[in-house]
């Protein structure tokens, strides 16, 4: 017995030896295991969100999921395609699949959960300290697992694909903090234009950050390489001219009609200020329209749209009235966010689960505790805003670019929370999806950069005097060695 | 992203799809490989588990115990709940030991290694997901091909048969084969020709003592294995039995079937015939195959002979396996679908060189496998990865999927359960007169006699013929060892297969047992002293129930309530008769029905409202269980009933002596519409153990319901009303699960 155990453990020995040591040792090796591992997640992802109602039960029942298909079934190849009644990427992304619901809702939890395990790679390649990657990877998993987040594969609204271009962007513009350089830059414009393009509510905050900090790069970065600093501004014209594109398309089809109509009705008629200021902007106050006050278009079915006696309120609603709701987003901005302010508690925390048709949040993970996915009540709003701030601060010594970039991102994500809540007074909830998922995914990643930067700090000052100085030394090299290479401009 | 490479794209989406392909492989074959002979075996392993002893003394087993080991191993790793999923996994571990013989097969041949992977990923999905009814399950013979296998790999590997590895190598290839034809004797063709690529193997040899000795070896270790089985039963003084099922039943098998020799080979030609003209693919594998080695057998080099000739064995053998087993059962095709599969991939491996050779390397070869992939689901039909990847997303863990089946139970399922919780615990012995394996499994009950099917003791050969000569010797001895070992509380019989009379079996139940509870599909018989403890069972001490409203319109006296007819329903209104379980509560009822009927309801619920309501009922001449909101099962009293409109009795059906019109509701709405009610007095008892309650009327279980954290019994009149008089409460069945032993 004792010579076949001692066969045996020689055995085991030889077998890791021979076997497991020189893979483990191997970077190509562990590359392919962990492609291996993120596949077999992605896997397990999709089987749970889709499984229970694979393949012939996604059936579609949402207005709005009609009309994406309308929008998709006029074809890229028609002009009326891209001032359609929707914005043009997930139409488009419904023609490319053949308008099929089945095809649809497979290929968009794809790339929806290959978008959050892309975050989790890019986090780990990104952050230098072990400490940072694991707690980034693993919140950025969390947050894809999310019900609240992944219900929305299964539904054909631009929700998904939104967040799913939303991650895209957010992590290509890190990509390029992390590294400049013009192809990592035009990765990063691409996938901000495709981002633009899903959901009319992505542009204000663009247009409010985006544009202004890219044009301000393009002059104020005197380090940069100049042509890195023309293709920044060659990008900010450019998703300049996507911005107009897609405001243009919106006047061109009026569908702000609805989200007009439904802010009169619900949040403007029941304010005697807000009232009298849209009445002296143009807006014709009569008894039919202040009866209609607290209803929405869609409300006593369709009244609001269909009614002889509104006929003037409505094409004040299609022509100048949506101006006049966009100039009073800012007019009257003070009680545009004490209004968002209070509905935050009830916003921040929904589950989304009167959407769940499909069950998903039964076969997922519960939420995580203590709102590490991202913040569910107020205080977890400020909290998580602190942390963010806290870690590019952390961040902004060694890692300025990238804190920047990220900060720039986390203020744009608090005008497309505005903006959001604002451009609409129907289906509010569902509508900050978007917003939300990337707001938490950036706030995770200020987080990781803070850690990351913190982790530096610690090992710098646990070190001994002389280490320290050596360290400190090294690291002055290390990031004077990465500035000069940051604008290649290759 | 751009150092991984596009192939390495390739594989992720390859593993996505075939992890995909192996989670709706384990949970669908969950319920899968539920299937016939499975459940048979899982009920001779429960039996062995239950009363101890060899395979042979708890089940008729014409086989090898490999089979039941196999079983018993599932059963010692899960839980109730969790067996067949440890069947399930092993459905995929043997699915991949053929995928992997596959792909060796075409690596062997010449082919590249992701070519070997697709050809393996389709031979996996075929087994473990594929339309056949051999795939997703574990019969014996799916096991016998998962041996060959193992054994063709080892064969086919050349670092096998180093010199060092080589006699090793061989006693695995002999264990193996050993095993398989220990299981199925007909299957040694098939080994042989397995075993005849391992012999050519050794031939690489050159040391001439341990070419020897590993020729030895791969001679001797399956005999040796063959033979241990009898020799094993031989030692335990078993072998009687062994012999008897192994041997003798096998025989009357191949007798039964009462063909010839000549007519046995006829009949397989044109089995032989229809099976090619179903799955012409198959035909062109076939085809292929054989024009391939008749062309090239001169280019071949030894090796790849030793290949194409054990195919050639393997294949016929099957075939003759086939024929001379005489039945050509759906499931048994898998001994002749593994050596087809390594036909196919042989002739692609052979392909692949011929194209390699003329035109160099495949770029697109990455992307093989995932094309494999998808065009196995395409082709073998993506309805059982759907229904499995329905299962694995709604799953959250054993125990919940077996209590959600439990829900689904049908109503005359959840009587019968119920009546033999109120006599047995779960795993207690079951005598039953059954052509089914589920009966054992559905009441999660063990077997009282090896003989767990009728046929067994009536002579009835599987697809051959009946008669008292295909009865085993000392059948009704052994019937007799194990009633006296079982001592089974209840018998079961199927109405649709009623006792046959004049066999010591029909003796024994006469004998011993009362039937308890007639119903559509079933009928139950209690041995004596339980049927007499559940019948007519110690009333006890008088019982005077309290109503459960101060206000209450019930009126109560010693031994005693009744409620007047016209009173309104109210649940709130209820009589307490018992604030526990584990009672029998009895005495005499007569209905007071309204204008629109009777209608009362035993209550089994807890007074902190945290149990779901269960009920026996009685609405008029039905009398029906169920909980608030569904009838789970219903009959009716064998009574003269009266339509309360008239006051004339009912017009029942001369055929069944039901009153016509009246059907067993579906849905328990509390209102009674039954146009037909019943104004006799009757002797009921409310017999309630800890895991379930039945009713007795008039001497018979009329319904009977199974009970979860409920504590007390209420009686609620939903309908008209009643009088109540000789209450009384005595103690329950002795074995209903509310002694303390």
């Amino acid at each position: 017995m004792g010579v076949i155990a001692t066969r045996a453990v020689s055995a085991l020995h030889r077998f890791r030896r021979r076997a497991v040591t020189p893979r483990l040792t191997d970077p190509a090796w562990r590359a392919q295991a962990w492609l291996v591992a993120a596949a077999l997640g992605l896997a397990v992802f999709m089987i749970r969100v889709l499984g229970a109602a694979w393949p012939g039960q996604f059936k579609i029942f949402f207005p709005d999921s009609f009309s994406f298909i309308n929008a998709a079934k006029q074809t890229p190849f028609s002009p009326g395609f891209y001032a359609g009644e929707r914005p043009i990427a997930f139409p488009a992304l419904l023609f490319i699949l053949g308008r099929s619901t089945v095809v649809t809702v497979v290929v968009q939890t794809f790339l929806n959960g290959a978008a959050y395990l892309l975050a989790a790679a890019t986090a780990v390649r990104l952050l230098r300290h072990d400490e940072a990657r694991i707690v980034c990877a693993f919140l950025v998993i969390t947050i894809g697992i999310e019900p609240r987040f992944a219900l929305w594969n299964t539904h054909i609204l631009s929700e998904s694909f939104g967040m799913t271009l939303a991650v895209a962007s957010v992590l290509s513009w890190w990509r390029f903090s992390a590294q400049p350089s013009r192809p990592r830059l035009h990765v990063a414009g691409a996938c901000t234009v495709a981002w633009l393009t899903v959901r009319d509510s992505n542009v204000p905050p663009w247009l409010a950050v985006g544009v202004p900090a890219l044009f301000i790069a393009s002059y104020l970065w005197r380090s940069a390489d100049p042509a890195l600093r023309r293709a920044l501004r060659r990008w900010a014209v450019a998703t300049l001219v996507v911005c107009i594109g897609v405001a243009l398309a919106q006047s061109a089809n009026g569908r702000n009609r609805y989200a007009t109509m439904n802010n009169i009705g619900l949040r403007v008629l029941p304010d005697p200020e807000l009232t009298g200021w849209f009445k002296d902007r143009g807006m014709p106050l009569d008894d039919a329209l202040r009866q209609r006050t607290g209803f929405s278009s869609f409300d006593n079915n369709w009244d609001m749209l269909t009614s002889p006696d509104l006929a003037p309120f409505r094409a004040w609603a299609d022509g100048s009235g949506q101006r006049e709701m966009l100039i009073s987003y800012i007019r009257f901005a003070p009680h545009w966010i004490g209004a968002l302010d209070d509905d935050l508690p009830v916003l921040l925390q929904t589950d989304q689960s009167g959407y769940d048709a499909f069950g998903v949040a039964k076969r997922l993970p519960d939420p995580p505790p203590a709102q590490i996915g991202g913040p569910t009540t107020r205080t977890g709003l400020v909290v998580w805003t602190a942390i963010s701030v806290v870690g590019l601060v952390l961040a902004s010594r060694r890692r300025r670019v990238q804190s920047i970039v990220l900060g720039l991102l986390l203020a744009s994500t608090f005008v497309d929370l505005y903006v959001s809540y604002v451009g609409d007074s129907v289906e509010i909830q569902r509508h900050l999806v978007g917003p939300l998922a990337r707001m938490a995914l950036i706030m995770v990643l200020c987080l990781g950069v803070g850690i990351d930067a913190a982790s530096e700090f610690a090992r710098v000052r646990r070190s001994r005097p002389d280490d320290a100085i050596t360290v400190a030394a090294q690291i002055s090299v290390q990031t004077a060695a990465e500035s000069a290479l940051e604008p290649t401009g290759s | 992203m751009r150092a991984l490479g596009w192939r390495r794209w390739f594989a992720a989406a390859t593993v996505l799809v075939v992890a995909a392909m192996v989670v709706a492989a384990l949970f669908h074959n969950e319920y899968r490989s539920q299937n016939w002979d499975p459940m048979q075996a899982r009920v001779y392993v429960d039996r062995t588990i239950r009363f101890g002893g060899t395979f042979y003394e708890n089940g008729l087993v014409n086989k090898g115990p490999f089979e039941l080991m196999v079983y018993r191993v599932a059963a010692a790793i899960t839980s109730w709940d969790g067996f067949w999923y440890a069947i399930s996994a092993f459905v995929l571990i043997v699915s991949g030991v053929l995928a992997w013989a596959a792909c060796a097969t075409t690596r062997a041949l010449g082919g590249h290694r992701l070519l070997g992977v697709g050809v393996g990923i389709g031979v996996m999905f075929h087994f473990a997901l594929g339309k056949a009814d051999y795939a997703g399950v574990l019969y014996s013979r799916n096991m016998i091909i998962g041996l060959f296998a193992a054994a063709w790999l080892i064969a086919l590997s050349p670092r096998s048969w180093l010199a060092d590895r080589a006699t090793w190598s061989a006693a695995a290839v002999g264990v193996l084969l050993g095993l398989a034809v220990q299981t199925l004797f007909v299957s040694t063709i098939a080994a042989f020709a397995v075993g005849l690529l391992a012999w050519s193997s050794l031939e690489t040899l050159d040391d001439d003592r341990r070419y020897r000795r590993a020729r030895r070896t791969l001679v001797l270790v399956p005999i040796t294995v063959f033979l241990s089985a009898p020799a094993y039963y031989l030692v335990r003084g078993r072998l009687e039995q062994f012999v008897s099922e192994y041997w003798t039943y096998n025989s009357y098998q191949n007798s039964g079937t009462g063909r010839s020799f000549a007519n046995q080979l006829v009949y397989g030609r044109d089995v032989i015939l229809r099976y090619y003209r179903s799955w012409p693919v198959s035909f062109v594998i076939i085809v292929a195959f054989f024009g391939l080695t008749a062309a090239l057998w001169k280019t071949f080099d030894r090796r790849v002979r030793a290949i194409h000739l054990s195919l050639v064995v393997w294949f016929l053998g099957a075939w003759t396996e086939l024929v001379l087993g005489q039945r050509y059962s759906s499931h048994y095709f898998s001994i002749l679908a593994l050596p087809t599969a390594l036909m196919a991939a042989a002739v692609i491996g052979h392909v692949y060189r011929f194209a390699h050779r003329e035109r160099g390397d495949f770029r697109s070869v990455a992307a093989w496998p995932l094309v494999a992939s998808l065009l196995a689901i395409a082709a073998g039909g993506g309805g059982h990865l759907t229904l499995g990847l329905e299962a694995a997303s709604s799953f959250t863990s054993v125990h919940d999927v077996a209590a959600q089946r439990e829900l689904d139970e049908s109503g005359k399922q959840r009587t019968v359960r119920a009546v033999l919780d109120l006599v047995s615990n779960q795993n207690d012995p079951l005598l039953a007169w059954t052509e089914f394996p589920w009966t054992y499994l559905n009441y999660h009950r063990v077997a009282a006699t090896r003989w767990i099917w009728k046929s067994f003791m009536l002579g009835q050969i599987y697809l051959g013929r009946s008669g008292p000569q295909y009865v085993l010797p000392k059948t009704w001895q052994w019937f007799a060892d194990d009633m006296r070992e079982a001592h089974p509380a209840a018998f079961l019989e199927e109405v649709a297969l009623p006792l046959t009379a004049g066999t010591p079996f029909a003796k024994y139940v006469n004998d011993n047992f009362e039937q308890t509870y007639r119903g559509s599909d079933n009928n139950i018989y209690l041995r004596n002293d339980e049927a007499a403890a559940v019948l007519r069972g110690s009333p006890g001490s008088a019982l005077s129930p309290v109503p459960l409203l101060a206000d209450s319109n019930w009126q109560v006296t010693t031994a005693g309530a009744s409620l007047p007819s016209d009173t309104p329903p109210s649940p709130d209104d209820a009589l307490r008769l018992s604030m526990s379980l584990c009672t029998r509560i009895s005495g005499t009822y007569a209905a007071e029905p309204s204008g629109t009927g009777s209608f009362l309801s035993f209550r089994f619920d807890s007074d902190a409202g945290s149990a779901e309501n269960m009920r026996l009922n009685i609405a008029g001449t039905q009398v029906f269980s169920g909980n608030d909101g569904a009838v789970f099962d219903s009959v009716d009293l064998d009574q003269q009933s009266v339509d309360p409109a008239t006051g004339e009795a009912g017009t029942a059906d001369p055929a069944t002596g039901e009153p016509i019109g009246v059907g067993p509701p579906t849905v328990d709405s509390g209102a009674t519409a039954l146009p037909v009610t019943d104004l006799g007095q009757h002797e009921f008892a409310i017999v309630v153990g800890k895991r379930s309650a039945a009713i007795v009327i008039d001497g018979m279980i009329r319904a009977a319901v199974r009970l979860t954290n409920q504590t007390r019994v209420v009686l609620e009149a939903r309908n008209g009303g009643v009088s109540l008089t000789n209450l009384a409460t005595g103690p329950p069945p002795p074995d209903s699960g509310c002694a303390t032993r």
